[in-house]
C-alpha cells in the first residue's frame, strides 16, 4: 500500500539511500519513495553494483533485495558491511521472503532489518528514521571514543612526562643509604604515596614516609613542594619539628581541602643514639630490638600535614634511645588494609604476628612482611610502601659535605656575635641561620657536618641544661628518655626569662683558617663535667665535640663554652 | 486456482499516480515489459526444469506485482514460487497458464488507466 507517499515529511537533512534491486518496477517505485522522504537516492541493479557504488559514494544507508542476479544481496551485504569499517551502514533488506531460514541468511550477511514489499511508505519512513538516530548516536559515540582515547593518550604523555620529574625530585636523596629497605610498589602511575630520605649535615638522616589522599597527578602536585622543602631544609641542617612544622604549613597552603598527606617523619642520630619519630595518621611506626624483639609502637597521635593551622599543630616528635643494630619499620596504610580475596583485611595483628614469627633473624622479617601480604592478597597489585631503617654505629655514617655554590669573595676575617632571649629560643632554631654564615667561608664548607654537629652539641647543652635545667641522668632508661624530652617541651614552651650568647670568630691564615665558637647561657652554670665515654647518653655530646674540635674550654661556672676548630687547605678529609 | 481477488487494486494504481506524477506513464510501462519478460522467463525455465530460476523470477515477479496493486497476478506469481520450491511440474504448469490469461487481461486495464 502505498497511500500518503505523496506526503513528504522531512526532518533531519537528507541522507543518501542506496537502492539494489534487480526488478525495475520495484526499483522506480522504492527510489521514488525515498527522495519523496528528503533523501537522495543511489540506484542498482544487482549486487555487484550496489557493492561498487557503495564503495565509489559511501551512502548512509543501503536497502538491499536479497535475491538478485550477478551477486546476491546476502553477498553484496557482506562486501558492504566489511567496506564500511568501523562507520555504522545499516542494511534494510528489501523481501516477501517468508521463510525463516532466508530470513536468518539475511541477518548473518549483515543486515539490520527488513521491509517488506509491497512497500508501505510510512514503515519506510519509520524505519530510515530509526536508522538516522542510531547513525548519529554511533557516530557522536565515535567521535567520543577518539576524543577519550586522544585525550588518554595524552595524559599517559603528561603522566609519564610528571613521573620522570617526580622520580628526580621525589626519590632522590639517599634512599640507595645501606642501612634503608624499602618498597614501593604502585599500581598506578602514582599512588599517592612518597617515601624521602636525606643525610643530616651533622650525620645521620632524616626520613619521611607519606601517603596523599587520593591518586595520579594531583597527589604527585603535593608531593613536589613537599619533597623541595625536605631536601633543603635538612641539608640546611634543620631540626625534625623545623621541617615538620615548615612541610605542614607549606601543604596547608597549596593543597586544596580535603587533600592532605599521612605521614611519619624520622631523624635519625647514631651519633646521640636516638632516633625521634613524629607520626600524623599512618600506621604505628614500630622498633625491633636486635633480636627481632618489638621494643616500641610509635603510634599516630598528630593529624596528617597540610590539615591543621599552624596554632593548633603540635611539630613535637617522641624521641626514643635506638641502640646500633635495632631498627625501626613503617609503612603506608596499605599494608594493613591489603584485602584477601574473601576481602578480610590484613590487619596490624597479622603484622605483629608476621615480625614475631622472624624473632631471632630480623633481617628476614621485611621480606617476611611482604612475602606473608602477597599469600594474603592473591596477587601483588595494591599500593603498598614500605620502609626500614638500620640503627648504625655512632662513626658509621659520614655526614656529606653541603653542595658547593657559587664562589664569590667572601668575607674571610670576621667575628659576630648574637644574643636570643627567651621569646626568640621559645620558637627559634637558630642553628641552621648560624651554618648558613659559617657556609660563606669556602674552606669551611668541606667542614659543614662537623660544625653542624658541633654547634647543635653546645647550642643543646646550653639550652637543656643552662636554661632549662634538665638533667641528662634521666636519659638512662627508655622512661626516662620520654620523661626528659617531654620535660624539654614543657619547660622550653614555659621559658620566660634567660638568654643564649653566640659568637662566631673565623681567622684566615695562609695555610687555612680558625674558627673559635662561643656559647654562653644565663643559667647558673654546672661544673665541667669530664666526659665519660660509654656512660649511657650523658656526656656523650661533649666528648663527641672534643674529639671533632682543636680544644674545648669551659668557664668557671661552666656557663660559656669556647671551642676551638683549625681547618688547612687542601686537607677536607679531616673528619670521617 | 482460484480467482476471487480483483484483477488489481485501484486505490494502489491512484496513491502511485500520486507518488510517480510525470512518471506514472514510465512505471505502468516498465511493469508490463518486466512481466512479459517474465512471462518468457518462466516459460523457458520451466521447460528446461530449472527450478531455482523459476522461483527466483516467479519470487521477484511476484514483489512487482504487489507494489503495483496486481492482486490477482501476486496470487498466482505466490503459487508459482511455491511450485518452483517444490519441484512440482504439474502445479508449476498450473500456475504459469493462470499468470499468462491474468496477463493478458490485465494489460488493457492498467492502458486504459494511463488514458484518464
Amino acid at each position: 500500500m502505498v497511500e500518503q507517499a505523496h506526503r513528504p515529511v522531512v526532518s533531519a537533512p537528507g541522507l543518501t539511500v542506496l537502492v539494489a534491486d534487480d526488478n525495475p518496477t520495484d526499483r522506480m517505485i522504492l527510489g521514488r519513495l525515498v527522495e519523496s522522504l528528503g533523501h537522495s537516492v543511489l540506484r542498482a541493479e544487482n549486487g555487484q553494483q550496489a557493492v561498487d557504488r557503495f564503495i565509489a559514494e559511501r551512502p548512509d544507508l543501503v536497502l538491499l533485495d536479497a535475491l538478485m542476479p550477478v551477486m546476491d544481496g546476502f553477498e553484496a551485504a557482506r562486501q558492504i558491511k566489511r567496506s564500511a569499517g568501523e562507520d555504522l551502514i545499516p542494511i534494510i533488506f528489501l523481501t516477501s521472503l517468508t521463510e525463516t531460514d532466508a530470513l536468518v541468511s539475511c541477518l548473518a550477511a549483515g543486515g539490520d532489518d527488513f521491509l517488506s514489499k509491497p512497500y508501505n511508505p510510512i514503515i519506510l519512513q519509520a524505519k530510515i528514521q530509526a536508522f538516522q538516530r542510531m547513525q548519529e548516536m554511533h557516530q557522536t559515540l565515535q567521535s567520543q571514543r577518539d576524543l577519550i582515547a586522544s585525550q588518554h593518550q595524552r595524559m599517559i604523555r603528561d603522566q609519564e612526562m610528571a613521573k620522570i620529574i617526580f622520580d628526580r625530585v621525589a626519590h632522590a636523596g639517599c634512599l640507595s643509604a645501606g642501612n634503608l629497605r624499602y618498597l614501593q610498589s604502585a599500581y598506578a602511575m602514582f599512588n599517592g604515596d612518597i617515601l624521602l630520605a636525606a643525610y643530616k649535615p651533622s650525620g645521620g638522616m632524616h626520613l619521611l614516609i607519606g601517603d596523599f589522599t587520593g591518586h595520579g597527578l594531583s597527589a604527585a602536585i603535593g608531593a613536589m613542594p613537599l619533597a623541595e622543602a625536605f631536601y633543603a631544609m635538612s641539608a640546611r641542617g634543620f631540626m625534625l619539628r623545623d621541617i615538620v612544622t615548615e612541610l605542614n604549613h607549606k601543604l596547608g597552603r597549596i593543597l586544596p581541602i580535603g587533600i592532605f598527606c599521612c605521614a611519619v617523619l624520622v631523624e635519625v642520630n647514631p651519633g646521640k643514639g636516638l632516633v625521634e619519630i613524629w607520626n600524623g595518621g599512618l600506621p604505628e611506626v614500630l622498633i625491633l630490638g636486635r633480636n627481632g624483639e618489638l621494643l616500641h609502637r610509635v603510634a599516630s597521635t598528630h593529624l596528617p600535614l597540610g590539615v591543621a593551622k599552624a596554632a593548633r599543630f603540635d611539630a613535637n616528635p617522641v624521641v626514643l634511645p635506638l641502640a646500633p643494630g635495632e631498627r625501626l619499620m613503617c609503612w603506608t596504610d596499605g599494608i594493613i588494609e591489603s584485602r584477601s580475596r574473601s576481602g578480610e583485611l590484613f590487619g596490624e595483628q597479622r603484622v605483629l604476628e608476621v615480625l614475631e614469627s622472624f624473632r631471632g633473624a630480623p633481617e628476614q622479617a621485611f621480606d617476611g612482611l611482604l612475602r606473608a601480604i602477597e599469600a594474603f592478597h592473591g596477587s601483588p597489585e595494591d599500593d603498598l610502601s614500605l620502609l626500614e631503617m638500620v640503627m648504625l654505629e655512632p662513626g658509621e655514617q659520614r655526614p656529606v659535605p653541603v653542595l658547593e655554590r657559587s664562589h664569590y669573595q667572601a668575607a674571610q676575617d670576621w667575628r659576630l656575635a648574637y644574643t636570643f632571649r627567651a621569646a626568640s629560643i621559645r620558637q627559634h632554631n637558630p642553628l641552621p641561620f648560624l651554618l648558613e654564615m659559617l657556609m660563606e667561608v669556602p674552606g669551611l664548607r668541606p667542614h659543614a657536618g662537623t660544625l653542624f654537629t658541633i654547634l647543635s652539641e653546645l647550642y643543646s647543652n646550653a639550652l637543656e641544661h643552662g636554661l632549662l635545667g634538665l638533667d641528662s641522668g634521666w636519659k638512662r632508661d627508655s622512661e626516662g628518655f620520654t620523661y626528659y624530652y617531654s620535660e624539654r617541651n614543657q619547660r622550653l614552651a614555659e621559658l620566660v626569662d634567660g638568654w643564649i650568647a653566640i659568637s662566631l670568630d673565623h681567622c684566615p691564615h695562609p695555610l687555612g683558617g680558625r674558627l673559635t665558637l662561643e656559647m654562653e647561657d644565663s643559667g647558673p652554670g654546672f661544673g665541667p663535667q669530664p666526659a665519660v665515654p660509654g656512660e649511657a647518653y650523658a656526656g656523650r655530646g661533649l666528648a663527641l665535640i672534643s674529639a671533632l674540635a682543636e680544644s674545648v674550654r669551659f668557664s668557671d661556672r661552666g656557663n660559656r663554652v669556647t671551642v676551638e676548630f683549625v681547618w688547612r687547605l687542601g686537607h677536607t678529609a679531616r673528619h670521617a | 486456482m482460484t480467482t476471487d481477488v480483483p484483477d488489481f487494486d485501484p486505490s494502489v494504481q491512484d496513491a502511485l499516480r500520486d507518488l510517480m506524477q510525470d512518471d506514472y506513464r514510465l512505471l505502468v510501462e516498465t511493469f508490463l515489459t518486466d512481466a512479459l519478460r517474465r512471462l518468457t522467463d518462466l516459460r523457458e525455465a520451466l521447460s528446461a526444469e530449472r527450478w531455482d530460476a523459476f522461483r527466483q523470477s516467479a519470487h521477484s515477479f511476484r514483489g512487482s506485482c504487489g507494489n503495483m496493486g496486481a492482486l490477482a497476478l501476486e496470487q498466482a506469481c505466490c503459487a508459482a514460487e511455491r511450485a518452483g520450491l517444490e519441484h512440482d511440474a504439474a502445479a508449476a504448469e498450473c500456475a504459469l497458464s493462470e499468470l499468462e490469461l491474468l496477463h493478458a487481461r490485465i494489460v488493457p486495464l492498467m492502458r486504459s488507466r494511463l488514458d484518464l
